[in-house]
């Protein structure tokens, strides 16, 4: 059944009129806005990100508290949010002028103001361009465009894969239910026309899957939305108003008809539940997981923007808001003076707009919107098939200069950015050294594992280099088992390297180690340098767990050095959390 | 003097008491003509307790000539055409007597500046600070190349400025080259405030940039009549002059990016100088090792060989020619060679020392441009600054004023219709009476009404038209809708609460009403089976809630079913 707008605003008996929003509380930043407000919902409360004209990255919570002013050299207009809740920032000259390669420089900003990392773009963004757009994948790595190139850079920034699409992109990527990357670019027809393509990508760099215009039809697409919370899913809004919906499995697409007046869709939500697209002229239009149309509303945003959440569809405009059910009922529609650019709406129901007077401005509007539909984050499955081959196939495979060998091939194809396709199996393949599965007989318990100390270590080292997240439980494991120190002390080393506990696997076991053992001073320094690179390359404050296992190795039976060293890093984390 | 159209470029009025109805004022500028009409002046206010305050005072009162806004701009621009491009020297231009302009450019000097100055002679008829900033706007735009917008923005901080330091030789002298200053009597040094001492006595100072160039941005150093003093001037005007500081901010920007762009290409050019000079000097290097090898080969035989006997000259001469022959013949060539060798080695020595001071001037050039923009770059982070601080300031100030106590506020349910007790929910000062917020909805059944904690909870709307009437929730802070059921409701249903749910009659579609139960969200989460009347009450008892069937007596429901339990008999 479809709705327009005037039936849902005599449904009480009244019209409802735009109020002004009179501002909650107000921050001068200095300058226009550089790019949009993002959001950072990892933490409660969510807290907004900004770019001003004045140089200066801006970090403001939901309860009017300003938690960050970062300066920054010579910013581009690029800004992001990665799954760790930091900023990510693309600036041409590093803090203290250093160099992390060739600049523009990708830069991670925690909330408490520590840079994570960074990383030299010069051989992906050209001289005077920016990264036009980023998506993120489900262990923080992150695809980012840049004219008709692809990177994506790890977690930690590193490079993993390049690809260079076959046209310049249309819009920025964005990741489906799986944690696939959902591309649209151009292709040339060989007409002397461009063909819109859509390319799913997977999170190594592999097609996964295309959809030409003989699936699109011939019209570029101009917005992307692509997650469900059951099933990969996708939709894509087309220039032309039409909204396509994908069945990232199946391959299926269907068309949905045009949103308004062939206007393109400049925005697009979908949850797998509903799916939500604003046109260019300000028309709302909204269907279900199986395209079937439920209702459409006229807004009169321009330049708009949606909020999908659990309770509501909220749209924003450069000077406008508006509060619908997921029903359709139109519940509130507000004004918003000086507004420079849509804003930008938070979990908690205030509205967030850059002002022309340089005046960001937060408002009360919506009281109960409800969660954001975030995707389910499911965790990338590993190819363990290589470790049977190997083991099958490669009669050296138990030998240490072999697993040498193969450690390093690895870590070559890593640093040259063109590891690829074969992470996945990679990563097995270090896992499996890590956790001596090569010994042909006894495993763990074989005595050659033990003597493995190279390979082992220096797998640790690749790992932590590697930065994914989904290598910590490995390397976990490890800790918990190893009883050589070094090799105790390797595995941590390289979970710090890593940087990130998404799942918060690492609090217990580090506690326990630090309260119930008596550690070696190196195990020890090396678990007071995880939990102090975890904390701070995260931004967010340690978990209590790990606060207790700094604590513990603050006194005895530890020697100086490592008491020294555990106050040192308590003092450090607790005054960079910025929450 | 006047303007008749007053909305064009004045960008800043003149503070409190200046500012008057369109209609009313008509200001005249008397191109030679000198009003015969007596002059009224506005009461001035002048400011009294603060030195750098200025509020200029304007004639406002009849005039016999009203000028166009581009006559007023085209004596600035007239002057500036007059005067030439810029040459890197001085020069004048105009009637010193009406209005005339010196541009002093001194030698070049670290810390020093060159100026423009407008000159308001003693016949000029200027009386309204707006017509002095059209004046050196129509200036600035014909010098230097200024965007209209841009001329009229600095020419407002042109004005303050030298209102700023009116007749502060001291200032000036500390600032300027002292060619400026033979040119700056202290008496006319700057701009009065008040209009009446403007003709004979203002030379107002255009402060330039070293190397100004027309076209390009920062010909007007931008950074001098925006000094402290002067900004902290502006902020005593209404708005503060936020939008007058942002907007040179802005100009100052484009400075920023002239000057990144021109020391990039210093930089590129001192790059290419400093190669030709490594090139010069590997070329001398080259040249001094061709001279030691000339030399080399020019250099007699070692003496330890003896000289030989000279034998008969008729039977040795053909067979052995003597040595002092061969000698004559060895030793011819290399002289030349040498004088070859060192003429190159003079000339390259020359080359390689001009190559080398070429590349210092670029490297000191490239330097200078970067220092330039650096400087230029900290003085717009320390504008933005100050501007950001003195809105959160102004930002402070309006919270304050207007800072609402609610601590004496109550809920009141206004009846809007006189036919049926529709109401809306007002939120009203009890003290005072005064209505801080009110609700949108107004369909409120006003008998309905349950104060559920955060929220109020009714049954609102009409069932006329394409209306229903249905639950809602209005949040008490905003007395904003918070949610909405989806089914009908019989308007004269009362809501109970219960717990964290809700009750209410039920109106389905086969004409009957039914016992309805309702979550926090207004959803329905069970309706009896037995139809109930619409207007029964509904009462909490042991094993549920008791409601009166439409039937007649009272049935007893499952709280959270709505199973009908028993009947009780009345």
């Amino acid at each position: 059944m479809r709705r327009g707008l005037t039936p849902v605003l005599l449904l009480l008996g009244f019209a409802i009129g735009a109020t002004e929003l009179p501002p909650l509380f107000r921050l001068p930043t200095g300058g226009l806005p550089m790019t949009s407000p993002v959001l950072d919902a990892s933490l409660t409360p969510a807290a907004i990100w900004f770019l001003s004209d004045d140089r200066s990255l801006y970090l403001l919570s939901e309860k009017a508290a300003l938690l960050l002013k970062f300066p920054l050299e010579q910013p581009r207009k690029f800004l992001a949010v990665d799954t760790s809740g930091r900023a990510i920032v693309l600036v041409d000259v590093l803090p203290g002028g250093q160099t992390r390669g060739k600049p523009p420089y990708l830069m991670a900003i925690t909330r408490g103001g520590i840079i994570a990392w960074a990383q030299g773009l010069g051989d992906f963004v050209p001289s005077g361009e920016t990264v036009e757009g980023a998506a993120f994948g489900f262990d923080g790595r992150m695809l980012l465009l840049s004219g008709a190139k692809l990177r994506c850079v790890s977690a930690a920034g590193k490079s993993l894969w390049d690809v260079a699409l076959p046209g310049a992109a249309a819009c920025k990527p964005c990741t489906d239910g799986a944690g696939n990357f959902l591309v649209a670019s151009g292709k040339e027809s060989g007409e002397g026309g461009a063909e819109p393509i859509l390319t799913l990508y997977s999170p190594y760099g592999v097609v996964l899957a295309r959809y030409g215009s003989e699936k699109t039809g011939a019209v570029q697409a101009t917005a992307l939305s692509a997650f469900a919370l059951a099933g990969p899913s996708g939709a894509a809004g087309l220039a032309d108003g039409r909204v396509l919906l994908l069945a990232t499995e199946t391959g299926s697409v269907r068309s949905l008809e045009a949103v308004g007046a062939t206007k393109p869709i400049v925005d697009l939500e979908f949850d797998g539940k509903l799916l939500v697209a604003l046109d260019a002229g300000g028309t709302l239009g909204v269907w279900d997981a199986g395209g079937q149309p439920l209702w459409r509303a006229e807004t009169g945003a321009s330049e708009g923007r949606l909020t999908l959440l659990s309770q509501r569809v909220i749209v924003t405009g450069r000077g406008t808001a508006l509060t619908f059910t997921r029903a359709g009922d139109l519940l509130r529609q507000a004004t918003i003076t000086n507004a420079a650019s849509a804003p930008l709406v938070s979990p908690s129901g205030l509205i967030f707009s850059a002002g022309v007077d340089w005046v960001l401005a937060a408002y009360e509007f919506e009281p109960a919107p409800g969660p954001y539909s975030l995707p389910r984050h499911v965790p990338y499955p590993k190819d363990r098939s290589v470790v049977a081959q190997l083991l099958n196939r490669d009669g050296a495979i138990n030998l240490e200069e072999r697993q040498v060998a193969l450690v390093t091939d690895i870590e070559k194809r890593f640093d040259s950015g063109r590891i690829g396709a074969s992470e996945a199996t990679d990563r097995a393949v270090l896992e499996a050294i890590i956790n001596g599965d090569f010994a042909t007989s006894g495993g763990q318990a074989d005595p050659r594992y033990r003597m493995f100390i190279q390979p082992r270590s220096d797998a640790c080292r690749v790992l932590g280099k590697m930065g994914s997240p989904q290598a910590v439980r490995a390397l976990l494991a490890m800790v918990e088992t190893e009883p050589d120190p070094a090799m105790r002390a390797a595995a941590l080393n390289a979970i710090g390297d890593i940087g990130l506990d998404p799942e918060g696997v690492c609090g217990y076991p580090f506690a326990r180690m630090a309260l119930l053992e008596r550690l070696d001073d190196e195990v020890a320094w090396a678990l007071i340098g995880a939990i102090e690179a975890i904390s701070l390359a995260s931004g967010k404050p340690p978990s209590a767990l790990m606060t207790r296992a700094l604590v513990g190795l603050s006194g005895p039976p530890y020697g100086l050095m490592v008491r020294e060293r555990a106050k040192a890093s308590i003092a450090k984390v607790a005054g960079s959390s910025g929450q | 003097m006047g303007y008749f159209d007053r909305s064009g470029p004045s960008m800043m009025e003149a503070a409190t008491g200046t500012r008057l109805m369109f209609g009313l004022a008509l200001l005249s500028l008397a191109l030679g003509t000198a009003t015969a009409l007596p002059l009224e002046v506005a009461k001035s206010e002048l400011d009294s307790t603060k030195d750098k305050q200025v509020t200029f005072v304007n004639y406002e009162g009849p005039q016999a000539v009203i000028e166009s806004d581009a006559a007023i701009r085209g004596i600035g621009s007239n002057l500036a055409t007059a005067i030439g491009k810029p040459e890197g020297r001085p020069a004048r231009a105009g009637d010193p007597d009406r209005y005339a302009v010196r541009r002093v450019i001194g030698p070049e000097a670290a810390s020093w500046l060159d100026a423009d100055i407008i000159i308001i002679g003693k016949d000029a008829v200027v009386d309204h600070i707006a017509n002095i900033r059209r004046i050196v706007a129509g200036y600035l735009q014909t010098a230097w190349g200024y965007s209209r917008r841009d001329a009229d923005l600095i020419a407002v901080f042109v004005t303050v400025y030298n209102a700023v330091y009116r007749g502060d030789v001291a200032y000036f002298g500390d600032r300027y080259k002292p060619e400026v200053m033979k040119e700056l009597p202290a008496g006319s040094a700057g701009l009065s405030k008040n209009w009446k001492e403007w003709a004979g006595q203002t030379r107002i100072v255009i402060p330039l940039s070293a190397g100004a160039v027309p076209g390009a941005a920062g010909a007007v150093s931008t950074g001098t009549i925006s000094e402290k003093a002067v900004t902290e001037t502006m902020k005593e005007l209404p708005g503060g002059g936020i939008g007058e500081r942002q907007a040179l901010v802005d100009i100052k920007e484009k400075e920023v990016a002239q000057g990144q762009a021109t020391a990039e290409k210093a930089k590129t050019e001192a790059v290419v100088a400093a190669k030709a000079a490594v090139e010069a000097t590997a070329k001398l290097a080259t040249a001094t090792a061709a001279l030691e090898q000339a030399k080399a080969a020019a250099a007699p035989p070692p003496a330890s060989t003896p000289p030989p006997t000279p034998l008969p000259p008729a039977a040795a001469a053909p067979e052995q020619p003597s040595t002092t022959q061969a000698a004559a013949v060895n030793t011819t060539p290399a002289p030349a060679a040498v004088a070859a060798a060192e003429k190159a080695v003079a000339e390259a020595t020359v080359a390689a020392a001009s190559a080398q001071a070429s590349a210092e001037v670029k490297a000191a050039a490239a330097e200078k441009a970067v220092a330039v923009v650096e400087e230029k770059k900290a003085e717009v982070a320390v504008d933005r600054t100050n501007i950001a601080q003195d809105q959160n300031s102004q930002i402070a100030k309006e919270i304050a004023a207007g800072a609402v106590d609610e601590s004496s506020g109550i809920w009141l349910f206004e009846i809007v219709d006189a036919g049926y007790p529709y109401a809306r929910i007002a939120f009203v000062d009890a003290t005072t009476g005064k209505t801080f917020r009110t609700s949108v909805i107004n369909t409120i059944h006003s008998r309905s009404i349950v104060d559920a904690g955060d929220v109020y909870v009714a049954v609102a709307g009409k069932a006329e038209g394409t209306g229903a009437i249905r639950l809602v929730a209005i949040d008490k802070k905003t007395l904003v809708q918070t949610a909405q059921g989806t089914v009908d409701i019989h308007p004269e249903s009362t809501v109970t609460k219960i717990g964290e749910v809700f009750f209410a009659c039920i109106k389905a579609p086969d004409g009957k009403y039914y016992l309805g139960r309702f979550d926090a969200t207004l959803a329905e989460t069970a309706r009896s089976a037995e139809a109930v009347n619409p207007m029964t009450f509904v009462v909490q008892d042991p094993d549920g809630v008791v409601a009166q069937a439409a039937t007649g007596g009272f049935s007893a429901f499952d709280a959270k079913s709505l199973a009908m339990v028993r009947k009780l008999g009345l």
